[in-house]
Formats: C-alpha cells, sequence, structure tokens
C-alpha cells in the first residue's frame, strides 16, 4: 500500500460511524476514569473513533488549570497512544489529535516548570499541525504558547517583538478569544519591563471585549488591572476590580487562578497592615497551590505569607513556612542572587528570631525571578 | 441528493451548529459528487461512501479551533474531498483493483488543494447564480 493512502481506512470504514456529542463524551469519561497505568489496548481503542478522540481532548482541556499535573501524564500517554496508532479518525485528524495533545502536554509542562519539555512538546505540536487542512490557525496557537513559555523565562523584550505578529494573525482570522488572551500577555510584559501605563491601558482595553464565556481568564484580567491600580494608590478601584475577579472565579474550581488571585489580595491586605485577612488568603493560596503540585510557586507564597505572619507576630509559624519553602527554593534555584539573604535567613530560624531584612530581600529576588 | 442513511435518525438530535454544517455540506455535495465521480473517476456507490465520511470530517473539522463559519469552511471542504479522492484512487489503483485511465491519471498527479481551486470557482459562481445580489 502507497504510504499516501495509509491516510485513508477505506477497507475498514464502517468503523468511523458517527458518534453523538453525548455518547462521545460518555466514552471519553470512561477511558479517562480508568487509571492510567490499568488502562488497555482495548480501552485505548476508543481513539480510533474521531468522535471520542476529541472529546477526550475536550475533556482534559477542561481540567488543563485545575489539574495540570494529571492533565501533563494525560496528554503525553494520549500523544504516544495517537502516535502508534495505525488508525485514528479520519483523513488529517490524527495530526490534528497529535498536534491538541502536544500543545496540552507542553502547556501542562509549562504549568508545572518544566520548561525544557514544553519546548519540546510545542515542537511536535508544530509539526503535527503542520500536516493538517487549515494548519494557519492551529500554529498561530502554537507561537503563542511559545510566547507565553518565554514570558515564564523571563524572556520579555523577545515576547515584546514577537507578540504583535501573533495578535495580527489572529486578528485575520477572526479568533477573539485567543486574541484577547495574546494581548493579555502584551500588558504583562509591559508592567514587566516597567511601563505601567501602558500596560494598564491594555488590561483596561480588554475588560470591554468579555463575553460571559472562560470566567477564569476574565477574573485574570480583572486581577491584574487590581494590581496595577494598586500600585498607582488607587485603593478604591483596586477593589472593585478585585471584587470582579473574585465574582468571575467562584465556582468554577480553577484553582490556578483562584491561588493567583488569593495572593495579589493577600499582598494588598498586607501592604494595608490587615495581616489577618493577609493570612486567611495567602495559606489559602498555598492550599490551592499545593492541589496543583506548583512547587516553585508553593515556595513563593510561603515566603509571602511568613512575611505577614512576621507582620502580625506570629513568628513561630513565619519560621515552619520558611523551612518549608527553602529546599525548594534552593533546589530549583529559585533564588540565584539570593544565596547570601537565604544563608542569613536560615541562621535566623534555626536561633528563633527570623531576619526580616533577610526575608524581605529574598521575597524580592524571588519576584524579580 | 442526501447524506447518510444512519445520520438522518440523528435529526432530532442535532444542535444548530450542526444543522448549519449539514445544510453547508448538502448545498456542496453535488459539486463534491462531481468532482469524485466525473473528476477523480470514483464509481456512485464508493462516492456515496466517501460522502458519509466526508460529512463526519467536516462536522469536526468546524468544531476546531480558528475554524471559521460553515459556509466560510467550504473551501476546506473541497481541498478534503479532492484529497480524499485522491488517495482512495491512489490506493485503488496501487492495489491492483482498477486500472488508471489517462483522464483519471492525470487529475492524480495534480495536487488536490489546486484542483479543489477550481471547484471553488464554480462554487462561487454557483453562489452567485443562486444570489446575484449578495
Amino acid at each position: 500500500m502507497p504510504e499516501s493512502a495509509r491516510l485513508l481506512k477505506f477497507p475498514s470504514r464502517l468503523a468511523q460511524a458517527s458518534f453523538s456529542a453525548e455518547d462521545s463524551r460518555f466514552a471519553a469519561e470512561n477511558l479517562l476514569s480508568i487509571p492510567l497505568e490499568n488502562r488497555t489496548d482495548e480501552n485505548w481503542g476508543a481513539l480510533e473513533l474521531g468522535d471520542v478522540s476529541m472529546a477526550v481532548l475536550d475533556q482534559l482541556r477542561k481540567d488543563l488549570n485545575s489539574a495540570p499535573k494529571r492533565i501533563q501524564a494525560e496528554a503525553s500517554a494520549l500523544f504516544e497512544r495517537l502516535k502508534a496508532a495505525t488508525s485514528v479518525g479520519l483523513f488529517d485528524e490524527r495530526d490534528y489529535f497529535l498536534g491538541e495533545a502536544a500543545l496540552l502536554a507542553g502547556t501542562t509542562s509549562r504549568l508545572i516548570g518544566c520548561f525544557e519539555d514544553a519546548e519540546n512538546w510545542f515542537d511536535l505540536a508544530d509539526i503535527s499541525f503542520r500536516h493538517t487542512v487549515n494548519s494557519a490557525p492551529l500554529l498561530n496557537r502554537v507561537s503563542h504558547a511559545r510566547l507565553v513559555l518565554r514570558y515564564e523565562m523571563r524572556r520579555f523584550t523577545h515576547v515584546l517583538a514577537l507578540l504583535p505578529s501573533v495578535i495580527a494573525e489572529y486578528d485575520r482570522l477572526g479568533m477573539v478569544g485567543d486574541s484577547n488572551k495574546a494581548k493579555f500577555l502584551h500588558g504583562l510584559i509591559f508592567k514587566e519591563l516597567g511601563n505601567g501605563d501602558r500596560s494598564l491601558e491594555c488590561l483596561l482595553s480588554l475588560r470591554a471585549s468579555f463575553g460571559p464565556e472562560d470566567p477564569s481568564f476574565r477574573s485574570l484580567v480583572h486581577t491584574n488591572i487590581a494590581e496595577a491600580y494598586a500600585r498607582r494608590g488607587e485603593d478604591e478601584k483596586s477593589l472593585t476590580e478585585y471584587q470582579a475577579a473574585l465574582a468571575a472565579i467562584e465556582s468554577t474550581g480553577d484553582h490556578l487562578a483562584s491561588q493567583g488571585l488569593k495572593a495579589s489580595l493577600g499582598e494588598a491586605y498586607r501592604v494595608r497592615g490587615n495581616y489577618a485577612e493577609a493570612i486567611k488568603c495567602l495559606r489559602s493560596a498555598v492550599g490551592d497551590a499545593t492541589s496543583l503540585r506548583m512547587q516553585t510557586r508553593i515556595a513563593y507564597l510561603r515566603v509571602l505569607l511568613a512575611e505577614a505572619l512576621l507582620a502580625a507576630g506570629r513568628d513561630r509559624e513565619a519560621e515552619w513556612e520558611i523551612l518549608a519553602a527553602l529546599p525548594t527554593i534552593e533546589e530549583q534555584q529559585m533564588a540565584v542572587e539570593g544565596v547570601a539573604a537565604i544563608e542569613l535567613l536560615r541562621r535566623s530560624v534555626t536561633l528563633k528570631n527570623t531576619d526580616r531584612q533577610a526575608l524581605s530581600r529574598l521575597r524580592q529576588h524571588l519576584k524579580e525571578n | 441528493m442526501e447524506i447518510s442513511d444512519e445520520s438522518a435518525v440523528r435529526d432530532d438530535k442535532e444542535s444548530p451548529f450542526e444543522r448549519d454544517v449539514r445544510a453547508v455540506f448538502q448545498d456542496t455535495l453535488g459539486l463534491i459528487h462531481i468532482a469524485l465521480v466525473t473528476h477523480y473517476g470514483m464509481v456512485d456507490s464508493e462516492a456515496n461512501e466517501l460522502e458519509k465520511d466526508l460529512y463526519l470530517w467536516f462536522l469536526r473539522f468546524c468544531m476546531r479551533p480558528g475554524s471559521k463559519s460553515p459556509k466560510e469552511s467550504r473551501p476546506f471542504l473541497l481541498v478534503a474531498s479532492c484529497q480524499f479522492a485522491r488517495e482512495y484512487q491512489k490506493y485503488v489503483i496501487g492495489s491492483g483493483l482498477r486500472e488508471a485511465d489517462p483522464v483519471t491519471a492525470t487529475i492524480l498527479d495534480r495536487e488536490p488543494a489546486e484542483v479543489a481551486k477550481d471547484f471553488s470557482r464554480s462554487l462561487e459562481l454557483l453562489t452567485f447564480r443562486h444570489n446575484p445580489d449578495a
């Protein structure tokens, strides 16, 4: 059989019977309910049907932010299965599903801090999408994902140079939701580069374009606007934006957005001297980050929490938080330039006399890195 | 001309989006059938089977991120039809089940996207005839 003919499954086309959306969702949930290590070839065989593969990807995408570690494992396994399968979906669908699985695996790798893995997955997504009909929107999503990764790697000028073309392409393709997310990244880059006015301008322009969909993203934008107002000392406006962010995030179960929001709120309370509320928010943020297993984020949040606890005169609790955070900070080299502060802090905590200046310096290093 | 026998029973479960996709597919089906039978030399029964797969593919294609409306996605449906037909005929001829006549051989040598482009022109003409004021 010629290589190109493998695209088709004509001798067995009956296998491509159509599933209703409901049946596909049921089949996908069924497959995903079986622990990865117990899944048999027969279980995985359901992926041959394009409707089921599509429903599996939808399901994984839905849980992306609430369980990135699990979704990373699922998406990686899905990719390997699709790659090994001889018959998946119709026409270009195998490549499309492979691309989506790789994009998911890359995004979740980024979320859990495995940046090199994320880069490799984005390369695989790119290669797979190239073989699909109408690859332009799919490839632009990969370019966008790569820029988000570079943002996390703090390569801001690089992102700033390339982001406008990704936004322009989204706008050309009429992909409003994705375009908004890229514009949001633009706002974050301006903030990181110290252009607060431009950053706020970007974020405020997004507020007008929201529909009821994607509450997590809406909450994230409101949170960032709140932070921008807080930096300007416009507390009233900041509070209004935080409330909008909280309203949007409620009931979504999105721990990723929720921990970010609670951390920002906690910091805002701490700066204003409301330590009890600050501690409450930051503890809750640590809880959310812990459920996501975001080790570096947990360490950072513990440092913030320790500062609030110290300010509230709860020194012993602060020491516990610091001692819990330091191993990750060192292992992951989260504050390479803060080695001296870490050492000072460790000694002072051992002597039960926490060095507040060292803690504050460490927080600053972590924030910068 | 109608698509899939089995899909007819699913009409009551169809979402407005699916109905829209089905309507666009149905509108384009005549042209697709001509492409498959007249140009790619498939027999009617083969074309009918392929059209069922094409419908399933098109429905899922329209759900992909960044896909435009089903109507705007029609050119991609034509590319897929030509690609499908080409691969099928290559498979059948390659397996020795059928011999390629010169007309089929010529079209099989052409890129499916190119052939689809010619059909897209026919589609534009068809749309114009149906709705000259559009």
